[in-house]
């Protein structure tokens, strides 16, 4: 029979907090202002692309189309149609993306975004990138999603369920 | 002898103030031009010489049947000797402007070799022909009537970043060289006339001089007319795929300081 001293007690005392700490970051997503949803044939990367600016969230298929979520504090506050003028911008006539369409789209608890669809080749050929902006008043997420244009096409449906079951915070 | 020669070379040339337009149709010359003297009215103005030496583009249609686009004036180009033999109404289509159009295009980079296989199949559909194509563009030459409507389809071919459309007025250039052409070989003709006369060997000599520096003049003319018939008859669209380099967008001058527009796009997201 262990004998409690009290620095037994300190230390047990210390190891139940850390561990409802633990467990009360793990339910509200680590400190993220959102919650990703992965879809199927999806792997989670979970805290490896974290970091505290951003929060970052990654997936992938195992052929290689990519999903990412990324929250930054909205301030300077823009709203969407700022933002989305904003993204079309830099990615199309700054980095010569050709945008295909966009469209607005819904999140999990109704806030309202806009998808913008670009392509672009790169070397191996031609290649898909999705941003999704969500604007709130706090925070501007962006969904990203891309990969090989045939990968990506396929992955099309699991891409709009993960922006469909995407909540923000 | 000489006088005589020196005579000819400055009528030819057109610095007596009397530069002479002189045409086969009705010889009554082109409006605004003063009547033709010092050609005779029955210069054998040799449309067979003029551009029948050199193969016409492929699928070349008669010039005088091109449409201008519809944004222009339409331009009855019939420059004579340009294919257009036989008009009987030359001297009413002189006036109409010889127009050359361009456009330039810069398509956002997708499916390069789509875009580059679909431009490639317009030009081939409206009647024209690929003049240069690699990796990143490609440059078609298009029937002048057809331009417009070519222009607008490679609009939907995908992303337009960059659209230049021009066109340049070449009637003034091409009617003085039709003057010029007209009295050099009136010019020519005449210094052949002059050296079956001609008595002397020194005459004959100097007289062959002159008629040498005058053919080349008319070859280089007709060359030059050549050339502005068929880049008014032959629209030219040049359309690239050039991707701005990264570095370009740090230094653009709309870049808004927001830190979510940063590190965006496919090499950053499929770097895992």
């Amino acid at each position: 029979m262990i004998q409690r001293t009290p620095l037994l007690r300190t230390a047990l005392r210390l190891s139940a907090g850390l561990a409802c700490a633990a467990l009360l970051l793990a339910t509200v997503g680590c400190g993220r202002p959102f919650k990703a949803a992965t879809p199927d044939g999806f792997i989670e990367f979970e805290d490896r692309y974290d970091n505290s600016t951003t929060h970052e969230y990654r997936a992938a298929t195992a052929d290689g189309v990519v999903l990412s979520v990324r929250s930054f504090k909205n301030d300077p506050e823009a709203d969407m149609a700022l933002a989305v003028r904003a993204l079309e911008n830099r990615v199309r006539l700054g980095q010569g993306y050709a945008l295909i369409d966009k469209k607005e789209v819904t999140a999990r608890d109704g806030t309202k975004g806009t998808k913008l669809r670009f392509g672009h080749d790169e070397e191996g050929g031609a290649h898909l990138y999705y941003v999704t902006v969500f604007v709130t008043d706090d925070y501007v997420y962006l969904l990203e999603a891309g990969g090989k244009k045939d990968l990506v096409e396929k992955a099309d449906k699991s891409i709009d369920w993960a922006i469909q079951n995407f909540l923000p915070k | 002898m000489g006088a005589i020669c020196a005579a000819a070379v400055l009528q030819a040339v057109g610095c007596g103030g009397s530069a002479q337009a002189n045409y086969r149709s009705g010889g009554s010359g082109y409006a605004g031009m003063p009547t033709a003297e010092a050609a005779p009215a029955d210069v054998d103005y040799d449309r067979a010489e003029f551009g029948g030496d050199s193969p016409a583009p492929p699928m070349q249609p008669g010039y005088g049947a091109k449409k201008a686009p519809d944004a222009q004036p339409s331009p009855q180009t019939t420059p004579v000797g340009a294919g257009g033999a036989g008009s009987g109404n030359v001297g009413e289509d002189r006036r109409a402007p010889i127009l050359i159009y361009k456009a330039d295009f810069t398509l956002a980079v997708y499916e390069v070799q789509k875009s580059v296989d679909a431009v490639q199949a317009l030009a081939e559909k409206s009647g024209g022909y690929l003049a240069r194509r690699d990796d990143t563009s490609i440059t078609i030459r298009i029937p002048a009537g057809a331009f417009q409507d070519v222009v607008g389809d490679i609009g939907k071919l995908g992303d337009v970043l960059n659209r230049n459309v021009t066109s340049e007025d070449v009637t003034a250039e091409f009617r003085d060289l039709e003057v010029q052409l007209s009295n050099a070989l009136a010019m020519r003709e005449r210094f052949a006339k002059l050296l079956e006369k001609a008595v002397k060997v020194e005459e004959a000599l100097q007289i062959e001089k002159e008629l040498g520096r005058v053919t080349d003049e008319i070859e280089r003319i007709k060359g030059r007319l050549k050339l502005l018939s068929d880049l008014a008859s032959y629209s030219t669209i040049t359309v690239r795929f050039s991707p701005h380099a990264a570095q370009q967008v740090q230094h653009g001058p709309f870049i808004l300081p927001l830190p979510w527009l940063d590190n965006l796009g496919l090499p950053r997201l499929l770097q895992l």
